[in-house]
């Protein structure tokens, strides 16, 4: 019997990045990958949808993906999906390798392997 | 009747050693209308000096011919005795060149013996007390000139002291704006390069899977782009390294010990370039609050520049010591003003690395410092190495300086480090 495919949303407003990053994901045949580039929606996406775990980009032209993440917290049914940040974001932190942890949250750095995403997802998706 | 108050009282000494000739002109200088004379007569060089160590005197008559002194060296030794006193000399009848050397010799005046009456002599006083008057006034004067001057020196060396370090100071805020700008530039360029760097690593990393496993040509092409992403990624993470240096995690360590873990870090390199190295890392050194990680990134990036700069081999010293500022250090930046980084009276310790490599050119010792400054951009220099060893020494509170040895090729680097 065929496992169930664990359910990715990955929200980036880099359209090639989010694309990328489903064909990759989706070629190991574990995962099925929502992609979104409008952070605006990411409640309403994270709702119908409901992904096992979400990965967002932090700097994003109309929401911080800070903000994103908080109202993801706040909405009841969607609250304890796992968040982990995909981040160019400048911070000392970032500028080592592997998962590193802001603020109690997940973050990879960018660019990212598709071994280490999977290596992320599998860690926070059992 | 006299009236003393108003004539000049003149402390008087006769140096003569013809008792007739001394009372002669004592008798001479007796109830004068404008000067009362104090006067005691010696007939003798040694009486006199005895003399004019105990007794304050205005005036000497000093005749140049005496039992136990003679001609122009009486005057001399007089001199040596007693520098302010009005001197009239006199000489022998035949002797006026002696007159005339006595002049130079700082008397200020002569008369020759037997012809001079008492308005000649008390003129030749006159005269004689008003120029050493004079000449003491030139002389206080000068001393005071001196003194001043010596003052000046001291004040223009302070100065220039302190112009040095004001230069040294505006130097160092130009290359923090510098680091700065560069941090800001680096965030920002940071973001829109890993973006597009995330976006090819996904890229290659597909196109990787779907490539036929003989197909080699496509294979190496796509290796090679997966290598120059990560190596871009690399030069970011560095360059972000200059100014991300707000997490610092301090811990009371010996330095000595970093040293000695670097030094098994590089010993491939070492050998590598046949390089020896000798440590003179002094005993029992106090600890001090570094971050470990940061300083130790700091001997690599230094020790790398030392090995790159001895690929013909050489040897690399590396020496630590603790040293007490004393008032005798003006190095710079010790002193006792609240913004003196060094305090006088405080313990540091003193790193020195020293490499007998190729030197830097003096032309860009100015530059060794600036972020993007590289002499190995061939090598795959980023030439921040020393700008990030800069910015963790100052987090540090501590100093680097780095110049080309005095003796013989190489560079030596200082590096300063505060004990808590």
């Amino acid at each position: 019997m065929e496992t169930k495919k664990k359910k990715v949303l990955i929200i980036d407003d880099e359209i090639s990045f989010t694309q990328m990053v489903k064909i990759n994901l989706e070629e190991t045949n574990k995962y099925e990958v929502r992609t979104l580039n409008d952070p605006l929606q990411a409640v309403t996406v994270a709702r119908s949808f409901h992904p096992d775990i979400i990965l967002l980009d932090v700097i994003m032209p109309t929401m911080d993906g800070g903000d994103v993440a908080y109202q993801i917290k706040g909405e009841q049914d969607i609250s304890t999906i796992p968040v982990v940040f995909l981040t160019a974001v400048v911070k000392e932190e970032e500028t080592g390798s592997g998962e590193g942890v802001i603020g109690g949250h997940s973050f990879l750095a960018k660019p990212v392997s598709v071994g280490k995403l999977v290596e992320c997802i599998e860690k926070h998706v059992k | 009747m006299e009236n003393i108050f108003t004539k000049e009282v003149v402390r008087t000494l006769i140096v003569d050693d013809s008792p007739i000739d001394a009372q002669l002109m004592q008798g001479m200088l007796a109830n004068n209308e404008s000067f009362v004379f104090n006067t005691v007569i010696v007939h003798s060089f040694s009486q006199a000096s005895e003399h004019l160590r105990s007794n304050k005197l205005d005036l000497v008559i000093l005749d140049l011919g005496l039992p136990d002194s003679q001609g122009i060296d009486t005057l001399i030794r007089l001199r040596r005795e007693n520098l302010e006193v009005a001197t009239v000399v006199i000489t022998g009848l035949d002797n006026e060149d002696m007159g005339l050397a006595a002049i130079q010799q700082d008397a200020q005046d002569y008369l020759v013996k037997g012809t001079f009456d008492k308005s000649n002599l008390v003129r030749s006083i006159r005269y004689s007390l008003e120029r050493k008057r004079v000449s003491e006034t030139l002389r206080k004067t000068n001393e005071k000139l001196i003194v001043n001057e010596k003052k000046l020196m001291n004040t223009l060396a302070d100065l220039s002291m302190a112009h040095q370090e004001l230069k040294d100071a505006q130097t160092q805020l130009i290359q923090a704006e510098k680091l700065q700008s560069v941090g800001i530039l680096a965030a920002g360029v940071a973001h829109e390069v890993k973006n597009p760097l995330a976006i090819i690593l996904q890229g290659v990393e597909y196109l990787l899977k779907k490539v036929h496993a003989d197909d080699a040509n496509i294979r190496m092409v796509l290796e090679n782009l997966d290598n120059a992403v990560h190596r871009a990624d690399n030069i970011i993470r560095e360059l972000l390294d200059v100014t991300s240096l707000t997490k610092i995690e301090f811990k009371l360590v010996n330095l000595n010990d970093i040293i000695d873990k670097i030094c098994v870090l590089m010993q491939q390199q070492f050998e590598k370039f046949k390089v020896n190295v000798v440590k003179q890392l002094q005993e029992q050194i106090p600890l001090i609050k570094i971050d470990p990680d940061r300083i130790e990134q700091v001997f690599v990036n230094l020790m790398l520049n030392a090995v790159y700069a001895m690929v013909q081999g050489g040897q690399l010293v590396i020496k630590t010591y603790t040293v007490t500022f004393s008032d005798f250090d003006r190095e710079k930046g010790v002193g006792r003003r609240k913004e003196d980084p060094f305090k006088i009276g405080e313990t540091v310790i003193f790193c020195e690395i020293e490499d007998t490599g190729t030197g830097i050119p003096p032309e860009v010792l100015s530059k060794i410092f600036d972020p993007f400054f590289t002499t190995r951009r061939h090598m795959g220099g980023t030439g921040l190495g020393l700008s990030v060893v800069r910015s963790i020494m100052q987090v540090h509170n501590g100093r680097i300086d780095i110049k080309n040895n005095e003796q013989g090729p190489g560079v030596q680097v200082t590096l300063i480090f505060k004990v808590e």
